[in-house]
């Protein structure tokens, strides 16, 4: 009988481990040995880094969002329905209309989503570009955008930890090319008492703001937000007034780990940091944003977990010999620090992050990548 | 050096190396891997496509390409008018004409004439765009 592999959800982690498992066991695939089975509710995958360019009118919807069915290598079998519930004792995921998936490993890649209900006011006065409808409505307040006050609030947790200083960096060389920087104010706020989570880059990117004539306000947990006044407040008690505000909204997991008692509160799952199985569990892996882990929430993790994970699932597959390679920790974000330049940061468990210089070329770098990721997610590159 | 030319090299220097560095900080051995794949699917492509029964294929189509390619404007007029029989009976004057240009020029072309002709023949180059779609989608990227 078939070894039968199930992934839960077609984002970036999921689309990836299940093109390479089933690229190095094609074989065993054909012969009937082993099953790939790739579940999703969506028909389409959305490459979430593009938001930030449809938001600023520099990609097109339609250049970031491919059917899944397009991404598949061969062997992969895709289902389109939703998991409703992971049942651990007969090892079966059931699904949204009425069947069920029986699996030997299970894969759970459902990613992060926005909890807007958690902030009252937020989803009524707020952009943001975590969502495409969320992107080209903030496309739209762009357009129309002559001036003003915008500020940049940040939930968390969320995913892309760098997103909210390259959207900072980037309004505001939009703004100069449009010569509108004169009339613009522009307020970058982060709920930490620095610019960013991480040390390094907060070192970095508090003084490339006030170079810029950022203002930079700590210590801003979003309270609420009035959009009739047009005012966001803070549990610090600070309150701003915003012709354009634009938020980080918290993001939280996805429902399936609460209904199958397998995630915390937060619905993120318990996992393994090095083997990324599902904690007191054989036979179910975490990846990307699902996991607990003390990484960034970015599709470079989920790729670089990918990977792992592939490995060790071919081993089990083939095999059955146990999981012996490791993540560890591994992330990479390219930060665009405006319209024609970038850098990036590198890091893992052990070693923290520097940030080199800006340049041209890996902002170019960064605009190749958007274009060829698919060949990555397919396995292909 | 003078002052213009060292900041143009500096610069240069600096933009490579920060290239190489997120180059080398993005890649993982299985990209590498990978990458290696596709350079052997693409010289085995090559070779296939150099191979004398696919120059001899191209040199056909080479010769059809005048009555084929306007036959591939038509095909999205089926459903409207031309109909099957329309349809096939162009394809059996495509082949004919094909052939027959084949048996007065039966020696095969080289990669380097057919480049050539390539550049030359725009007709020709769709209708090669549209094999290289066919031997991608069918051979590289089986489903």
């Amino acid at each position: 009988m078939a070894k039968r592999l199930v992934i839960i959800g077609a984002g970036t982690g999921g689309l990836m481990a299940a093109n390479f498992v089933a690229r190095d066991l094609n074989r065993e695939i054909t012969r009937g040995d082993v099953s790939v089975t790739l579940l999703d509710e969506r028909d389409a995958y959305t490459y979430q880094p593009g938001f930030l360019y449809v938001a600023f009118d520099l990609m097109r919807p339609a250049q970031i969002v491919r059917p899944i069915d397009e991404l598949l290598a061969p062997g992969v079998r895709f289902v389109r329905d939703r998991a409703v519930r992971v049942a651990t004792d007969t090892r079966r995921v059931e699904l949204a209309h009425g069947e069920a998936l029986p699996y030997d490993y299970l894969v759970i890649a459902t990613g992060s989503h926005l909890n807007m209900d958690e902030v009252p006011g937020l989803q009524e006065g707020s952009h943001w570009f975590y969502t495409m409808e969320g992107a080209l409505r903030l496309r739209e307040a762009l357009r129309d955008f002559q001036g003003g006050r915008l500020v940049v609030a940040v939930g968390v947790p969320h995913k892309c930890p760098v997103a909210p200083l390259e959207f900072t960096m980037m309004f505001e060389e939009w703004a100069r090319q449009r010569g509108i920087r004169e009339q613009s104010e522009i307020i970058y706020t982060y709920p930490l008492g620095r610019s960013h989570s991480i040390q390094a880059v907060a070192d970095w990117a508090t003084p490339e703001l006030e170079k810029r004539g950022v203002r930079v306000e700590t210590f801003f947990n979003i309270e609420s937000v009035e959009p009739e006044r047009k005012v966001v407040h803070s549990l610090e008690g600070t309150d701003f007034d915003y012709d354009v505000l634009v938020t980080i909204p918290p993001h939280r997991g996805e429902e399936l780990g609460a209904a199958s008692g397998l995630a915390d509160s937060g619905r993120w799952y318990p996992t393994d940091r090095y083997r990324l199985q599902l904690e007191g569990s054989e036979n179910i892996f975490v990846l990307g944003d699902a996991t607990n882990l003390p990484v960034s929430k970015a599709g470079s993790v989920a790729h670089f977990e990918a990977e792992v994970l592939a490995d060790n699932l071919v081993g089990l597959l083939s095999e059955g010999s146990p999981p012996g390679y490791r993540y560890n920790g591994r992330a990479f974000c390219f930060i665009e620090t405006g319209l024609e330049r970038a850098t990036f940061i590198s890091f893992d468990y052990q070693n923290p992050p520097t940030v080199p210089g800006p340049t041209a070329a890996v902002h170019w770098f960064k605009q190749t990548y958007n274009r060829i990721h698919w060949a990555n997610l397919k396995a292909v590159m | 050096m003078a002052m213009e030319e060292k900041n143009l090299v500096d610069t240069f220097r600096e933009e490579g190396s920060s290239l190489a560095s997120a180059a080398l900080a993005s890649v993982t051995p299985r990209m590498i891997n990978r990458l290696g794949g596709v350079a052997e699917s693409t010289i085995a492509a090559l070779d296939l496509l150099t191979s004398p029964d696919i120059v001899n294929l191209l040199n056909k189509v080479q010769k059809a390409a005048p009555v084929l390619v306007p036959l591939l404007d038509q095909v999205g007029e089926l459903g409207s008018g031309m109909g099957m029989e329309g349809l096939a009976a162009r394809i059996t004057r495509a082949v004919a004409v094909g052939e027959e240009e084949v048996r007065r020029h039966p020696e095969p072309i080289t990669v380097g004439e057919l480049l050539r002709m390539v550049r030359k023949d725009p007709a020709l180059a769709f209708v090669l765009r549209f094999f290289l779609g066919f031997v991608r989608s069918m051979w590289l990227e089986p489903k």
